[in-house]
Formats: C-alpha cells, structure tokens, sequence
C-alpha cells in the first residue's frame, strides 16, 4: 500500500446540527395545482409563436368561412379589359391575365386550400391512429400484415402517389377528389408514429399495473394507450396540414388540382407562370397567403408540441 | 453481415410486389377507354380496336395482365408508347439526365445540410442560428414550383445569370439551379435534422467519458460527436435520392428538363396510362432499392444494428 | 508540511433552471492526500456527483463553480481555462462514470477507445527506442517502470525458460532443437501439442507434462502491455530461476510494447480475459461490467493520480459491482493512485475507502476516518443513514404475526405453490429456446413475507409476470389457494376475483402511475374496474387509503409529476390494497429509492403487513434488503432454483457457493 496515513491521522469532522433539515421525503403542497393539462396550458401560453400562429390562423380561417367579411368582389367576375392591372384602390392587389381581381381571389382561395389541409390531416390521421394502435397494441400477424402494408405505402414517393391516383378521376372541380387522393397516402406517417408509441407506451408499468387490476384491454386501450400516446401524433398532424397546403398547390401546378376554373391559391399560382415576367405580383399574392399559412401550422404544430411534452417530464 | 444483407433484400421483395401491384391497379381503374383516348376524335373500327386491345393484352384479366407488366418489368420491357416508342428507350434516354439532377441535389444537400447543420449544432451564436432555423422553415412552407419561378425569374429574366430553362441540351451548368430548388426542402431538413443529432450527442454520456480521457475539444467533436450525429444525416441523405427523382417532376416541369419527370408529367397531361405506370414503376423501385443500399450502408457505419438483426 | 494531491476548499456550485438559481453545493472543503481512497458519500441531490465533476471542468449544462478553489498538486484549477483541464483529464485525473451502458461511444471499437486516451495525453507506448541521441548526449528515454513485456518478447522469454526446465531435468536443449522444425523452433513453448513434441525427441511423459504446465501458467503470469520488468523478475523467480537470470533474461526481452499490446495490456489489468480479441470487438458485444471493466482500463490509461469512480457499480449486479470495486482498489493501490469514491452506500464507502464524507443537501455534515465514522457516527444524518441502510443494520422488521389473521375464515396456508414450473422463450431468428425459468418449486406461505433473490437474467421477473397471470408457463403449476391458475385464468369469474387479491408494485416509481391519472383517480382505478361502490363511497375509500399509506388526503387532485419517488411508490401501494388485496408482489419496489425513502417504505409495508394481514411476494437483487424483511427466501441463477429456507437459515448458514457468493457481495458486512 502506498498509502502512508494513518487513521488517526483523519479528522473527524462533524457539522453544527440542523435538524429540521432532516425530515425525509416530505410532501410540500404548492398552492397552484400543475396537473399535466394546466401545465400544458401554461407552457403554451407562455409561447409567443403560439399566439402569432394562432392569431393568423384564425384570421385565415374567417376568410375561409365568411369572405364576404373581407371582400365583395366575385372572384369569378374578370372582365378582360381589366387584364393585368398594377394595383389599385379598386383592385389593392391588382388583377390577374384575364381580367380578375387578385385580392378578391387570394381571399376565396383560402377555403379550398384550408379544406383541403385541414381535412386531408382529419382522414389521414384518424386512419392513421386506428391503424398504428391496431398494429401496435394488438400484435402478431395483424401487425406484420398492417406493417407491410405501411411499408408497401410507405415506399411510393407522396407525389408520385398522387399523381397516380389522380388520374383515376375525371376532371372535376370538387376538392373531395384531391382530399380523397391525399388521404390514401396521408395516413402512413401517422400510422407509422402511432404505432412506434403505442409500443412504448405499453411497456409502461402502469399498463401491467393495470391488466393486473384486471382491466380490460379496450378499457387500456382507450384509457391509458391512447392518451398517452396521441400527442406527438397531434402536434405532428398540426405542422402537416401545411404539407397538405403546399401538396395542393403543387398538384395543381401539375395540372391534377382543382382544375383552372376553380379558385385556390395553388391553382392561382400555377397560373400565374404565363404572366409571371410582366406581372409578378400575380404569383407573389396567393404564394405569400400559402408561405404564410403553412408556415403558421408548423409553428403551432412546434408549440402544441413543446406544450405536450416538454423536455425532462416523464 | 451477409444474413443482413440477405434478409434485408428478402423483406424488400414484397415491398416491390405490392407497390407495383397498388399503382397497376391503379392504372387499371382508370376511367375510360385508353384505346380510344389514343386516337382522339378520330376513333377506328371496333375490330381494329379489338386487335390493339389484344396486342395490348386489355382483354386478359386482371391478374394476368399484372403478371406479365411484373415480367417485363423484371425484363426492363414496359411495352411501347401510343406513339410506338419503346417505353424502355424513353426510360434509357431520360433517367441520366433526372439521375445527373439527383446526384447534383445530393451534392447539395451535403454542402450546404450539413454544413449549417453542422455550424448551427455546434456554435452557440442564437442570432445565426435562428436565422439559419427560420430560413429552413420558410423553405419548407413555400411550393418547390413557386421558388423555381421566383429564382427563374430572378436570375434568368431579370439578372440573366442563368438560362431560364434548360432545354434538350443538357450542360451542367445550367442544371446547378434546378438541382438547388430540387434540393431545397431536403437541404432544409438535413439542416435541421444535422443540428439536432448534433446538440443531441453533444449531451452524450460517452461525450463527456471522452473530455475525461484527456481528448481536446476539437478531437471531441471530430472523432465522437460528428462521427455518431452523422450516421443518421448519411441515411437520411441516401434515402432521399427516391424522393429526389420522384420531386424531379416538379423541377423538371418548371425548367423545361427533359428528364424522367418531364416524360411522367407530359405522360399524365395526355392520359397514357401504361407509360405513367411504368415510369412511376421504374421511380419507385428506385426508391426501394436506394432505401435498401442505405440500410445496408447503416449497418456498416452502426455496428449495432448488424448485431441486432443477425 | 508537503501540498495535499487535491484540495478543495470552501466549494460552491450553482446551476439555473427555469431562471431559477439552484445551489448544488454549499461550501464544501475536503482534501485527497497521494494515494489516499476517500468516499464521498450521499443521496441524490446531495451534491456529490456534481462536487466531483467540478474537479474536472465537466459539470453538465447550467452548472458553475462560483465561489472556492479547487487546487490539484498545489495549482489552483477554479478560473483555469479549457486547455489546462483538457491537460489534467485523463494524465492526472481519470474518470470511470456511472452507467457503463451509455459511457462508451457505440461506433469504436474498445481498443480503439483505449487508445485514445494514450494518444490524447501523448503517452509513448512504442518503446522501441529505449535510447535516443538529443543533443549530441545518448539520453535514456524511459524508466523501467515505463517499459512493458511486448507480445514476442513474450514468447522468446518463454522458450527460454522452457530451455532451462528442460536443462534442469537433464535434457539436451540443443539435441532436442536440432530435430525439432525449424518452422516451429521460434513458438516451441506455445505449442498445444508440446508434450507430444517433447515425447517424440526423448522427454519422458511425466516430465513433459510438468513443464508443458508450468509453461502453461507461466504464460497467464505474464501479461503483454502489463508486466513491467519488475514483475517479469518476480514471475521468473517464481519459476525457480535465479535472480541473476531473471533479471538478465528481463533486461534482454522487456524492452517496451506496441501500442496494440499496451491496449491489450490495460485490458487485461482491469480484470478482461483474452484481452487481445476483446480489443477488437465493439461496445455492444459486452456486458456491463466488461463495459465497466473497459471503462477502467481508460480511466487508468495514462497513470493518472487521482481516480474520480463515480457511482461505477449502481447499474450493476451485486457479485459483479463487489468484482469491479476489488478490481480497482487492488489496481490502484498498486498503481499509488488515489480514489475518489462517489456512492450513495455507506457500506460500500466503509469497506473501499480509508476516509468517509458524507454530504447531504449540498454540505458535508460528517467526515472523517472510515471505520471511525462507521463505528461512532455523530451527525443525527449520518446516524439516521446507518440506521436505514440495509446492509449495514442487522435490526429485523419484526413483521406480521401470522396470529393475527382471522383463522375463523378458512384459507388455504399457502397463497401459492408454485410447482415444477418452468418458462421457455424463443430465441429470435433462432430454432433454440431458452429457458428462463427452470423447474421451481416453492410455496408462498400466507402472511409472510417470500423474498426471490436473483440478479439479471435469474429468472425472477418471469417467475413474477407468471404469478401475475400475465404470462402462462410452459410446463408446472402455478397453485393460487387451492386452484390450478388455469382453471382461474380461463374462468372470467375466477380470473376477476384472482385479479382482486393479487396486485403488483413494480421497481420505477416513475413508470408505475399514468401521468395523465390525478392521484385520486389512479387509486380508484382499481374500484372503478370492479365496479365497487359509488363515486362518493369511492372517494371515501382513496382518503382512506391514503390515510393508510400516510399522505395527506388533499393532494387527490393532484398529478404524479408533483410527487418524489417515494411518495409515487406509495400511491402505488395505495392502489394495490385498494381491493383488500391478499398479497402484493413487490417487484424490485424499493430498489431505485434512497436509503432513507426505502426505510420509510419498507416500515410502512411492515405496517400495512401487519394491519390488514397482507402476503408479500419480495423480488429483489437486494440480499441486504431481504434480510430485513423477509420470512423465506428463495435464491433464483438463470432461472434455476438455487436454495430456498428461512431467512436466518440461508443468511448464517447458506449451502450453496452461489448463496455464499450474495452474502460477500454485501457492502460492509464484514466491517460491523
């Protein structure tokens, strides 16, 4: 041993007493209740993005649902004498080729696009949970064959996709044909999230806790998988209702959208491409209105996520 | 390793059968009469009809017909266009150019991802890295087409820097601005996803073993902090040249390309249904096997996951 | 009088969260002589980890030294910069960290990561060049203490000895050499077939034999990358050689090492066989304490002379931790290095360190000379954390009197028997199976307390799920009062009434509650699922409860994320007596808690135990624990039965070296 020092040689060192100090595992009410929602709540109102995003979303919405509110200019009424006007009072954004109003447009092509997204992530991701929650909680050959499914969907480019099955329509201006193409594909992701939390959630111990109690699997299905595994679900779902915005425009753009007789902000920058060089501002409107409201649903996506489930919580 | 690889490629197998199976029979359901919406307006007899639709095999079922687009696909023989083009000559003459766009995008993607991803991870400086995170959003929130036709009309029309499109010869130089706008969303999330693995494995336990060993910073973040975040950007990154050659459609429309996405697009405007199954067949399988490689190439960079799977 | 190795003197750490300022440490002052093993010893929250790795700049996130020095070797390190930390890491201070399953980076190799450190603090392995021309002047490069037996330097050292046995026994080495192939002339003494060889030119099969052993343990003696050339001469004079030929046959081979053998060396000094191979492997291929042991050999790397070992034994098993601990006092009391021991187990800290601190809520309240602390604590802390600490008090939770179960009603004596069980899994991708559980027999009698005592992969949690009714075994019986568990299984009857009576408290307190259930809500679970009363009645039930496990009855609303682990544990129990549970199956329940929480609890099952005439199904890792408060035992190794018999039986009398092995695991039994 190396070690030359004696034990006597240590002090012994003791501490002036504090006994009050000393109390074990003491439980210390706080006088605000911080149960999980409040605390969600909390979180989130906190997040300035939250309101930012929530506040244009809402305006967005309004436009969707009353655009008379905000214009009274028939979207459809384009006089070719008026084609591809600067902006002005009468027209504050100025007017499309063929005569149309570019505000009055942009305005009643939030409801299609906003249809389109919100109900699009609505299938999607009902589909989606029913199918993620099937294959993760129950297992065995119903998930290898859900599995493979998902991969099967999973392993076709989105676009791709539908383009494919868009073909199968004959044109129409209904936005249930491109709400419907979206959602056969839309569904995989959230199949996917869902059934990689569901399994984690089940390896929980108050889920064995709880089949112990004897409780039944639907009621640990519905009472404890399912919330417990649903967030990540909602707050992506959220920032994907961009996605479905920007796969929108994008469709139309190749000439598979709503058709060119109907109004959407996608539809409406496709067509601007022809007119682009002498009037950009025709592609600059209805492109800003979409930057803007895909942009808003990430955001309230990433704060509905920070809120539920912040980092370090178990 | 090799039982990896194996079961790897045997898994792939039902992945290419049931997608390729999902879009025939998607083609399949298509309304109308492909045979008449060759000719237009000016339809030939009902035998003539029945003799293409024979030679076409539309008069077999269903199944049969799968059977044998799965064979020739297997072949590399897709059968012919309306126009009587041999549909595997289109594919030969195009897929170069949308692979010479891929690649580029790739190129891009790991320029530009991963070295953001990588200044934003590693620098604490809140103002770079904010704009850095909000730009990737911005990206990822406007259309692929509308940034192709504000950078064309930028830099082609008003700047005149670049061509406005790039036409049926294909330089290089031309294709850099389409590769970028391809590239864009994917950039964005490299970025992201590069910073994030990054801030992630600075926290690593093995990190922090690694400054108590005596290494210095530099060798801390070179050796064991870029070397583990990056194994996911690499995937992610190989992954994307399916998606990349599936976004070339878009790309490829704006700037006049006339690659793979050009024929599937001019494909789709005229109702060929055999010739947009068999490009969206040949994409897809791309896709698969380019996913398939990156597995691969994880297990070769992740020593784990060769143990986990065998 | 000389500089202390370490000094730490009026220390005081703080981190920020939320905007809040936390003080972690308060002041804290200690001294680490050269050499000398000192534990720091507290519960979580103390303080003690982060005191440790402020010595070495690595305080994680927030955290900050913002008042006191800290001086190594007599420089002061509190305002140093990165470049001089990045100095003492590793050359002067080595780390070996907590959890050995995340300390390794996945990617490398172990060698390679062993090389690191000798690369990173310039140590020179490639001893090759003993001497060097500087200057004009030969200048010798290393001492001899620097110098390690090299990989053929191994083998030649081995010939020659054999040359010598040989010679001693009468046998002409050079006849003998002259006949043998020259191909394998160089690796004679390695040979497998040796005796064979020997035979062949003349040796006799005896003698052949004896030398070929003595070769054989000659060559585990001497380690490649580890002996220095002193040890080489005190191997050989083992082996009969002079000391005049011992040292002339080490000063002519042990002239330093590859790089490789160093590693392998290292390896092999922490306590991993077939170091060379194990080099080459990756992290996943080992267990934890090979990982642990790994961990070592880098921490020890470059001969610093201060090892920081913080907790490096909580993730694992009780023979393992007693190995690795043994394995590093040995090894740096060899190699002079002092320990810093951090460890929330006072016995423990008693039995591997010369000197105790022991630090509570960020202040030291106690220290001083090991046995002394242990023998005459005089801090009320110090003397409550001896009282709570399992292995170190004797002191039986007198439990339940069997007498006070209500003989009026007839019960069947045992809860369970368990008979011949046995429980096979399907190894994936493989055709083998693999037996978990391995024909056991045992009763659990009714009012007592059964403890299963294994470590991982004895078998005890599948034993557990299996008495749950969660997973149905592949052969035996699983007897619950009197029915066959099938029978009650396929019954909907039975099988609720069985889920009534037998209800499970698990190991993570954090786990265990559904964080999106209020605590009321999560104790009248049980009631809700059985349909007992109304929700006013019920309500009545949880306050009762929570009565019972002594929490106020407001916190109702409450969610868990409010409460400590110990507290989370008891609203666990809450729910499982809900029902008037016959016997609770205490699953690790107490394992991830503080001593002092652990004793709490443990008093307070004692109580419930006692009251309500419960049956307790004990699984544990923990035979300190088990010794308090269990009636019977039964020793579970890879799911087989090991021993089984009361409690004081196995513990003063255990029959089997495996029970044996337990017992000396626990910290600090030897010391009281």
């Amino acid at each position: 041993m190396v070690n030359n020092l004696k034990s006597n040689e240590i002090e012994h060192f003791v501490a002036d007493y504090d006994t009050d100090n000393l109390i074990v595992d003491e439980f210390t009410i706080e006088k605000k209740v911080t149960g999980i929602f409040q605390e969600s709540l909390a979180i989130v109102i906190r997040n300035p993005l939250f309101w930012v995003s929530s506040i244009i979303i809402l305006i967005l919405g309004s436009m969707a649902l009353f655009p008379n509110l905000w214009t009274g200019t028939d979207p459809f009424f384009c006089p070719i004498l008026d084609s591809s006007l600067s902006a002005s009072a009468a027209h504050p954004m100025g007017t499309t080729l063929q005569g149309c109003d570019v505000y009055s447009r942009v305005i009643n092509g939030a409801r299609p696009s906003l249809a389109i997204g919100i109900m699009t992530t609505i299938i999607g991701t009902a589909v989606g949970v029913i199918i993620g929650t099937l294959a993760g909680f129950f297992g065995g050959i119903l998930d290898s064959i859900l599995s493979r499914l998902i991969d099967i969907f999973y392993a076709i480019p989105f676009i791709l996709a539908a383009v494919a099955v868009l073909q199968l329509f004959e044109s129409s201006e209904s936005i249930w044909k491109v709400i419907f193409t979206l959602s056969v594909f839309a569904w995989v992701s959230p199949a996917r999230l869902m059934r990689s939390q569901v399994l984690s959630v089940k390896q929980n111990e108050f889920i064995t806790a709880s089949v112990s109690l004897g409780a039944s699997k639907l009621r640990n299905m519905f009472m404890h998988i399912l919330p417990n595994a649903i967030s990540p679900v909602i707050s992506t779902a959220t920032i994907n209702i961009g996605a479905f915005i920007v796969a929108e425009s994008t469709l139309s753009f190749l000439g598979l959208g709503l058709g060119s007789n109907s109004v959407s902000w996608g539809q409406d920058i496709a067509n601007a491409r022809d007119i682009l060089v002498t009037t950009p501002s025709v592609l600059l409107w209805p492109s800003l209105f979409l930057a803007i409201t895909t942009l808003s649903f990430i955001f309230l996506g990433d704060a509905i996520r920070d809120a539920l489930n912040p980092k370090g919580r178990r | 390793m090799a039982r990896y690889i194996g079961i790897r490629v045997l898994q792939t197998i039902p992945v290419v059968l049931g997608t390729t199976f999902l879009i025939y029979g998607l083609v399949f359901l298509m309304p109308g009469d492909p045979i008449r919406a060759m000719f237009g307006n000016h339809p030939p007899s009902d035998a003539a009809i029945a003799v293409i639709r024979h030679e076409f095999r539309l008069d077999e079922p269903f199944i049969i017909q799968y059977l044998h687009f799965l064979y020739g696909a297997l072949t590399f023989d897709f059968g012919k266009t309306f126009q009587g083009r041999e549909v595997s000559d289109v594919i030969a003459t195009s897929l170069p150019i949308t692979a010479q766009l891929s690649f580029l995008a790739i190129f891009f993607e790991i320029l530009i991802g991963i070295g953001l991803g990588i200044l934003t991870g590693v620098k604490k400086g809140k103002i770079f890295d904010n704009t850095v995170l909000m730009s990737t959003l911005v990206i990822i929130s406007i259309p692929t087409f509308v940034l192709g036709f504000v950078c064309q009309f930028l830099f082609g029309v008003k700047l005149k820097v670049v061509p406005t499109t790039v036409g049926v010869y294909v330089d290089i130089q031309h294709m850099l601005m389409p590769a970028l706008i391809l590239a864009g969303v994917s950039v964005s999330y490299v970025i992201r996803l590069t910073r994030s693995q990054i801030r992630d494995n600075l926290n690593a336990d093995y990190v922090r073993t690694a400054r108590a060993k005596g290494l210095d910073n530099k060798s801390v973040i070179l050796k064991h902090v870029l070397r583990n975040s990056l194994v996911p950007v690499v995937t992610y990154i190989g992954a994307d040249l399916g998606t990349l050659m599936g976004g070339a459609v878009v790309t490829e429309a704006v700037f006049n390309i006339n690659g793979i996405g050009h024929q599937l697009y001019s494909a789709i405007a005229k109702g060929e249904g055999t010739l947009v199954t068999s490009l969206v067949t040949v994409l897809v399988i791309i896709y698969i096997v380019a996913n398939l490689l990156v597995d691969i190439l994880y297990a070769f960079l992740d020593p784990r996951i060769r143990y986990n799977k065998n | 009088m000389a500089n202390s190795l370490l000094e730490v003197d009026n220390l005081h750490i703080n981190f920020i969260s939320d905007k809040r300022v936390i003080n972690a440490v308060q002041g804290v002052s200690f001294s680490v002589e050269a050499g000398q093993r000192v534990a720091i010893v507290g519960e979580s929250g103390s303080g003690k980890s982060t005191t440790a790795h402020s010595l070495i700049n690595l305080l994680p996130g927030t955290g900050r030294v913002t008042k006191g020095s800290i001086k190594l070797e007599g420089k002061q390190l509190v305002g140093a910069n990165e470049k001089v930390f990045v100095k003492i890491r590793g050359k002067k201070i080595g780390l070996v960290p907590q959890d050995p399953m995340s300390n390794l980076n996945p990617v490398y190799k172990i060698g390679k990561q062993v090389g690191e450190v000798l690369d990173a603090n310039e140590v020179d392995v490639d001893h090759d060049i003993v001497q060097k021309e500087v200057n004009g002047q030969l200048k010798i490069l290393h001492s001899d203490d620097e110098l390690f037996l090299g990989r053929g330097a191994r083998k030649n050292i081995e010939n020659e000895v054999l040359q010598k046995f040989l010679q001693d026994a009468g046998y002409n080495w050079d006849k003998i050499i002259s006949q043998v192939d020259p191909k394998i002339v160089d690796k004679l003494a390695l040979r497998r077939d040796l005796v064979n060889i020997l035979e062949r030119f003349g040796v006799s099969k005896s003698d052949a034999a004896n030398i070929h052993n003595r070769i054989k343990e000659l060559h585990v003696r001497l380690v490649v990358g580890s002996s220095i050339r002193l040890d080489v001469i005190k191997t050989l004079q083992k082996f009969s050689l002079s000391q005049e030929e011992a040292e002339d046959l080490a000063k002519k081979y042990v002239k330093g090492t590859q790089k490789i053998d160093r590693i392998a060396g290292l390896l092999s000094e922490s306590g991993l066989a077939h170091s060379g191979q194990r080099a080459k492997q990756y992290p996943h291929e080992f267990s934890g304490g090979m990982r642990q042991r790994a961990l070592i050999a880098m921490a020890l790397a470059a001969r610093p002379r201060l090892l920081i070992a913080d907790e490096p034994t909580s993730a694992l098993d009780v023979t393992v931790q007693k190995r690795i601990l043994d394995k590093i006092n040995r090894l740096t009391s060899i190699l002079g290095v002092a320990v810093l021991f951090i460890t929330h187990d006072l016995g423990l800290a008693a039995e591997y360190s010369d000197k105790i601190i022991v630090m509570h809520k960020g202040r030291i309240v106690e220290s001083g000379a090991s046995l002394e602390v242990l023998h005459n604590p005089r801090h009320p802390y110090t003397k409550n954390l001896m009282q709570a600490a399992p292995s170190l008090n004797a002191s039986r939770l007198v439990s339940h009197s069997a007498s006070q179960i209500d003989k009026s009603i007839q019960k069947s004596i045992n809860v369970f028997e368990f008979r011949n069980l046995s429980k096979e899994f399907k190894l994936p991708g493989k055709k083998r199976t693999f037996k978990a559980v391995d024909n056991v027999t045992f009763n659990v009698p009714r009012g007592k307390t059964t403890a299963i005592v294994g470590e991982s992969g004895s078998g005890k949690s599948t034993l557990a799920n299996m008495a749950l009714g969660l997973l149905a075994p592949t052969s035996g019986e699983i007897i619950f009062e009197s029915t066959d568990m099938k029978t009650i299984l396929s019954s909907k009857k039975l099988s609720k009434g069985f889920r009534q009576k037998v209800q499970p408290v698990f190991q993570n307190p954090y786990g265990s509650l559904d964080p999106l259930y209020s605590l009321g809500r999560a104790i009248a679970e049980p009631l809700q699922i059985h349909k007992i009363g109304d929700s006013k009645s019920q309500t009545k039930r949880v306050k009762e409860l929570l009565e019972l496990v002594q929490l106020p009855t407001n916190i109702m609303n409450r969610y868990p994320n409010e409460l400590s682990g110990g507290q989370r544990q008891r609203i666990a129990i809450a729910r499982a007596i809900a029902l008037n549970s016959e016997l609770i199956l205490l699953d690790e329940a107490v394992s991830a808690l503080d001593v002092l929480v652990q004793e709490q609890i443990l008093h307070l099952l004692n109580n419930l135990q006692k009251e309500l005439g419960l049956t307790y199904l004990f699984i544990t890792h923990d035979l300190a624990v088990v010794n308090i408060v269990a009636d019977d035992v039964v020793v579970m190794e890879s799911g087989r039965l090991v021993e089984k018999g009361q409690t004081a039986d196995i513990f003063n009398n255990p029959k089997e070296e495996y029970t044996r092995n337990l017992l000396d695991a626990i910290p600090g039994r030897n010391l009281i």
